[in-house]
């Protein structure tokens, strides 16, 4: 069988796969403390958009709750967000800045910060690996895989009769970089900064939350919202309904 | 907290357990200061390279419950600790307001909470403790004020809508501390508590329009606690007696109301009829004079008042 006819050196082990591994495991150390160096403290958004986020939230919470108040109490509410003065109705058709995270410098600068502590080493890395090991078979997983896994276990081999089951040496730097979480967490204890998978979560989109890019646009939602919304007594039924248990 | 008491020995406890107690505690808020400093003394001269930086949660922990047990020297130590390691932290200087208070220092606490809010003006806990101190020290109308402005910012707080109301009906505010109830109901509309305080408030404040609304929260939190909120019954019973008495009230009304009386009556007896056959029962001496004596006031009790309401 093919398999059985590749033989590694075995300097292999000892020149490409314990160096990758070595310098990957001590980059993500160097990121962790870079990381605690340089990450800000927690930044509290300002008064201001904490205030627009309670504001829509209060008024979201009058629209689904609402019904359980005095009709009387409702409208009270309902005129104090959207009548002339309301906070909404001002909220509306003030023409806020639109937030761009671009923008706000400090934003950015934590931004640049996680870009610069994930990707360099990344880059860094990804670059000496393939440009001294590029065409290396580095390991072979002692289990078959199909023709699927090929793209994954050996980049920078283009060899269509080679068994997926042989690592390139590449493809061994992306497994050592991703699956170091453990080695991390026993070194570091839980919740460090030097896991490339949770940095990855991070730079997903939508995870963020609490912050408004256009409060004008949220305002002028939540607005027509709430115009729409007609008070309808939730408690109308509530003898009838206790009566019946 | 599963059988965690004071007479447990912390030295009987490993690392891991005392470190799981300990975040517990913090976590759900316990402050069980005497169980607390225990675990904590022990954990901190036997454990305190181990904790790493939790270390510093673990002192601040023990700091309370030092202020708690009134032995504020021993919290400075820890105080001192901490500052050491964070002379910056707002927290930190949270704590040394906590300190000036439990030492009665409030002239000092207050100057110091008051600048840390000028110079951060969004910090919620500190608002807190200042609005908590003034209430101590029975300066309403101040905690009022601020609590008022904090609650312009931060809108769905529920703990400060409950203090509002709280502090408004210690000022026989009814009205207001309604709208604070009505706040909460906003916010939790599940909470049966919110319903059954609403309901009284505006039994308080009276006139036949908010008996009728008192009425409907009433009924809607003895649904939502499952008929088992005795208050809620009894407070249906009193408020539906009021509206039957009342000019003013349709006819309409005054009949369901009456099928109200009767439900309610009916519930409340059966519930203590049933708790004394319990007491009894549970009791290992069958006629052990307390407990029965005890029930027996309550249910008569009960009964004057529901004797007194004419079917």
């Amino acid at each position: 069988m093919i398999r059985d006819a590749i033989t590694l050196d075995p300097q292999i082990r000892y020149w490409v796969i314990a160096p990758i591994l070595i310098i990957t495991f001590l980059f993500g150390l160097i990121r962790h403390y870079l990381m605690i160096i340089l990450k800000n403290g927690p930044s509290q958004g300002s008064l201001e958009s904490v205030k627009t986020m309670q504001t829509l939230r209060r008024s979201a919470l009058l629209r689904e709750n609402g019904h359980f108040l005095p009709a009387n109490s409702f409208e009270i509410r309902k005129r104090h967000l959207i009548g002339e003065q309301g906070a909404l109705t001002i909220g509306k058709d003030t023409e806020g800045a639109v937030k761009n995270p671009m923008q706000d410098p400090s934003m950015m600068g934590d931004q640049l910060k996680g870009q610069m502590t994930n990707m360099l080493p990344m880059i860094v890395i990804g670059g000496w690996v393939s440009y001294a090991f590029s065409g290396f078979l580095a390991a072979r997983v002692p289990f078959p895989l199909t023709l699927r896994f090929k793209q994954l276990m050996q980049r920078g081999i283009e060899l269509s009769s080679l068994d997926a089951s042989w690592i390139s040496s590449m493809s061994w730097y992306f497994i050592g970089a991703f699956g170091m979480r453990g080695v991390y967490e026993l070194v570091l204890g839980e919740d460090n900064q030097a896991d490339q998978a949770r940095a990855m979560q991070q730079q997903m989109p939508g995870g963020v939350g609490g912050q408004i890019q256009d409060e004008q646009k949220a305002y002028k939602a939540e607005w027509e919202a709430l115009k729409i919304t007609n008070y309808k007594n939730a408690l109308e039924n509530v003898e009838k309904m206790l009566l019946q248990t | 907290m599963e059988g965690i008491n004071s007479s447990t020995d912390a030295a009987e406890m490993s690392f891991g357990e005392l470190r799981k107690t300990l975040r517990k505690f913090r976590e759900n808020g316990t402050r069980n200061a005497t169980v607390t400093y225990k675990l904590g003394k022990y954990m901190c001269d036997n454990y305190s390279s181990k904790l790493g930086n939790e270390v510093w949660d673990v002192y601040e922990q023990m700091f309370f419950a030092c202020i708690d047990l009134g032995i504020n020297d021993i919290g400075l130590s820890y105080l001192r600790q901490i500052k050491e390691q964070f002379p910056e932290s707002k927290r930190v200087y949270r704590l040394i307001g906590v300190l000036h208070e439990a030492d009665g220092e409030l002239a000092e606490a207050e100057e110091l909470y008051k600048e840390m809010l000028e110079e951060n003006p969004g910090d919620a806990a500190m608002t807190k403790r200042l609005i908590s101190m003034y209430k101590t020290n029975g300066k309403t109308v101040e905690a009022v004020k601020l609590l008022v402005s904090y609650l312009e910012t931060y809108k769905c707080d529920n703990e400060a809508w409950l203090e509002l109301a709280e502090l408004y009906l210690s000022e026989y505010e009814y009205e207001k501390a309604a709208y604070c109830f009505e706040e909460l109901i906003l916010i939790s509309p599940a909470n049966y508590l919110y319903h059954q305080r609403y309901a009284e408030v505006r039994y308080t404040i009276g006139g036949a329009e908010n008996y009728l609304i008192s009425k409907m929260h009433f009924c809607q939190a003895a649904r939502l606690s499952g008929n088992s909120s005795n208050r809620a019954l009894l407070g249906l019973v009193t408020v539906c007696e009021t509206l039957r008495g009342l000019k003013g009230v349709t006819t309409e009304d005054k009949e369901s109301c009456f099928k109200l009386v009767k439900w309610a009556k009916e519930k409340l007896t059966d519930k203590y009829e049933k708790s004394k056959v319990e007491v009894s029962d549970a009791c290992p001496k069958k006629n052990s004079p307390k407990m029965t004596d005890h029930i027996d006031s309550g249910l008569e009790t009960v009964c004057a008042i529901l004797d007194s309401v004419k079917l």
